[in-house]
């Protein structure tokens, strides 16, 4: 048999843990130095826009939120995928600690399409395809949620696992589908779009968003990596109090 | 009544290799060892939660196992703790669907033949839903009685909800089926009352 | 291939034997839609020109959420009582036996729908209900199909029937979108038909083996 190759040693919680618990600090050093950073030169610096006005600053927020929410649902998907495939647990904790992040961003990039709306169409709430789309995502992610803790039983996330890696999976495949029909049934039916493009954009701004997407990933990242990290241990220590062979048992 | 088609004693129709399984993330057992020719009965023992069920399932593949290989040499009929017994089919039409799932469909003929040994005979034409919890064990049962059976038998707890002449029939049934060349593994909370000989295997704790 | 159809006959029948002998199985959606439609003169006001205009999307709703009642004892109860492991040991492949019972079930309750549903359209005044029919036609297998999908991965979960409509209702969006147009009639309608069409087309080769593969896991 040859050897796996090295990076599997870090599916193992005894490489996990060390090797995440040296970026975590990084990781949280950069995200929060990138959104004070960008959101300061966001909501002040940057000159105010000639079309939107001051709402445009919300942007800041929306552009990185909605991008932060779709990756992390093709990460879930990923790691459902290597979890069927491979069986290792960290895949399957890897998927479920996406989730909550996900579903923050994908409400986030809701509220934020929501509040930068307001002030341009007069409704809180507007059907078009994108902030329609990002409604649907946002209930995938609570799907998810909502399955995988319907199916566990205390003491076996198995079942969990596998139910939810199938619902992530099934969703991803579907999520092209979906986009495409909203967006003709947009088309179909004239609705306002959003589209947050027109003015040439200012340095400032620019610089600005920059900063406070690589703060948002940063944050996202952190997120995922903390709350791994803890449902590892959990799963870990849970094992322990079962024998490892049936001969110690006796 | 015949086997779907007989195999040499020397050729195992069971093999089961370093087999072993968890319910999650407790064991239940591993390194399970076992070949078994045809002609010889395996009773499967061990307290509850050991695993009988499991093992059997594992055999039947309707599980993966954790570890190890199963080897299956011909096909095989499984009654499970709960047989797949549906309330709105009467008792015949149950019967019938049962070995026509299996591949091995039968003619009303046939099916009534294999209820009389079960004392169903009679109450061919009652829905399921209006019988008690022997009869219904004796339904799933009495698949074993008709012309076509494969080789290898899977039983779980078949004695389960039956009186003792019913269970010596069901031994004889058995004895019978071993001794044209079949195999049979069950699992049992009591001894059946057989004539030939047993082989034992006991998972849980040595 | 004798074996594996008349394991697939016995299938078949036994599942129609099922849903015909519990005659609630199969009228509770049918029931609910008229139900619903009565809502709708209740609810929206009884102005005719408004009903005429709204009438096929709100069927299509209503169909899209009667779909959903049935699911929860669409394998429940074969788990339950053990018949779901005699047809995974049945020399029939898995992904057939699951289309054949969705199919058996869509007999029952889906197909009842794209007949009463026209004449519902009618009560409303709309004038041609050909293209609802059509749309129902095949929108309601794509509707069986993803609820299959859904019925086996809450399998052991917990409270089914709010659980199944939460994960269902996105994935079911394609086929509302598509439905609905092309029942609306109009310069989009067929294009909407051809778009539902292939998308039935895709889930018919995707599904069956999704759900399986989704109820072996669900097995194990």
């Amino acid at each position: 048999m040859s050897k796996p190759h090295p990076l599997w040693r870090y599916a193992s919680p005894a490489h996990f843990l060390p090797l995440t618990g040296r970026l975590l600090p990084l990781l949280w050093g950069v995200a929060a130095v990138g959104i004070a950073a960008g959101l300061w030169l966001g909501l002040f610096v940057a000159p105010v826009d000639a079309q939107q006005g001051e709402t445009y600053r919300i942007l800041y927020l929306h552009v990185p939120a909605a991008w932060i929410a779709m990756v992390c649902y093709g990460a879930m998907a990923f790691w459902a995928l290597w979890g069927l495939a491979w069986k290792t647990r960290l895949a399957f904790v890897l998927m479920r600690a996406l989730a909550p992040t996900g579903t923050l961003f994908a409400v986030l990039t809701l509220v934020t399409g929501s509040l930068w709306g307001k002030p341009m169409w007069g409704t809180w709430w507007v059907w078009d395809a994108r902030l329609t789309s990002a409604l649907l995502l946002a209930l995938l992610y609570v799907g998810f949620i909502a399955l995988t803790s319907a199916v566990d039983t205390p003491g076996d996330r198995q079942r969990g696992d596998r139910a939810g890696a199938l619902l992530a999976l099934v969703g991803a495949l579907n999520l092209p589908v979906l986009y495409f029909s909203v967006s003709w049934w947009n088309t179909l039916h004239q609705g306002a779009s959003i589209s947050p493009r027109g003015s040439a954009i200012a340095p400032e701004m620019l610089w600005g968003l920059l900063l406070a997407t690589v703060g948002f990933w940063a944050y996202a990242v952190a997120a995922v990596l903390t709350r791994a990290r803890q449902q590892l241990q959990a799963r870990v220590e849970r094992e322990a109090l079962w024998p490892r062979s049936l001969e110690s048992a006796a | 009544m015949s086997l779907a088609s007989a195999l040499p004693s020397t050729t195992p129709s069971l093999i089961l290799q370093r087999v072993g399984q968890s319910r999650g993330e407790r064991l239940l057992f591993e390194d399970v060892d076992l070949a078994l020719h045809p002609g010889q009965l395996l009773w499967v023992e061990g307290a509850n939660g050991s695993g009988k069920t499991s093992l059997l399932r594992v055999i039947c593949g309707l599980s993966a196992p954790r570890a190890g290989r199963v080897h299956v040499a011909q096909s095989l009929l499984y009654v499970g703790h709960k047989p797949g017994l549906k309330d709105q089919l009467s008792v015949i039409e149950q019967l019938r669907s049962s070995a026509a799932l299996a591949g091995r469909p039968c003619t009303e003929s046939e099916a009534l033949a294999a209820l009389a040994p079960v004392g169903l005979d009679d109450a061919a034409g009652l829905r399921l839903a209006q019988l008690s919890e022997g009869q219904r064990r004796r339904t799933a049962l009495a698949q074993l009685w008709l012309p076509q059976v494969p080789p290898l038998w899977v039983l779980d707890e078949p004695l389960a909800a039956l009186d003792a002449a019913m269970a010596e029939r069901l031994a004889q049934r058995l004895d019978r089926h071993a001794e044209e060349g079949g195999s049979v593994v069950f699992t049992s909370h009591q001894a059946l009352p057989l004539r030939r000989p047993v082989r034992s295997l006991r998972l849980g704790k040595h | 291939m004798g074996a594996a159809y008349q394991a697939a006959a016995a299938l078949a029948r036994r599942e129609g034997l099922g849903v015909l002998r519990q005659p609630a199985e199969w009228l509770t959606p049918l029931a609910f839609v008229v139900g619903v439609a009565l809502m709708f003169p209740l609810g929206l006001g009884p102005e005719p020109a408004r009903l005429r205009e709204l009438a096929p999307g709100l069927l299509w709703i209503a169909a899209l959420l009667a779909s959903l009642l049935s699911l929860p004892r669409l394998f429940a109860p074969d788990l339950a009582d053990g018949s779901l492991e005699q047809w995974w040991l049945a020399p029939l492949p898995r992904p057939l036996a699951v289309a054949l019972k969705l199919a058996v079930h869509w007999g029952f309750s889906g197909l009842p729908l794209v007949l009463l549903a026209p004449v519902l359209a009618l009560a409303f005044g709309v004038d041609d209900p050909l293209p609802l029919a059509l749309s129902l036609l095949l929108g309601t297998p794509a509707l069986a199909l993803l609820g299959g999908l859904g019925a086996a991965l809450v399998l052991h979960a917990r409270a089914g029937a709010g659980l199944l409509a939460l994960l269902l209702l996105p994935l079911e969006v394609p086929v509302l979108v598509f439905g609905t147009a092309a029942a609306n009639g109009g310069p989009n309608a067929d294009s909407a038909l051809l778009l539902l069409g292939a998308w039935l087309a895709v889930l018919l080769a995707l599904a069956p083996w999704a759900t399986s593969a989704t109820l072996s896991l669900m097995l194990d």
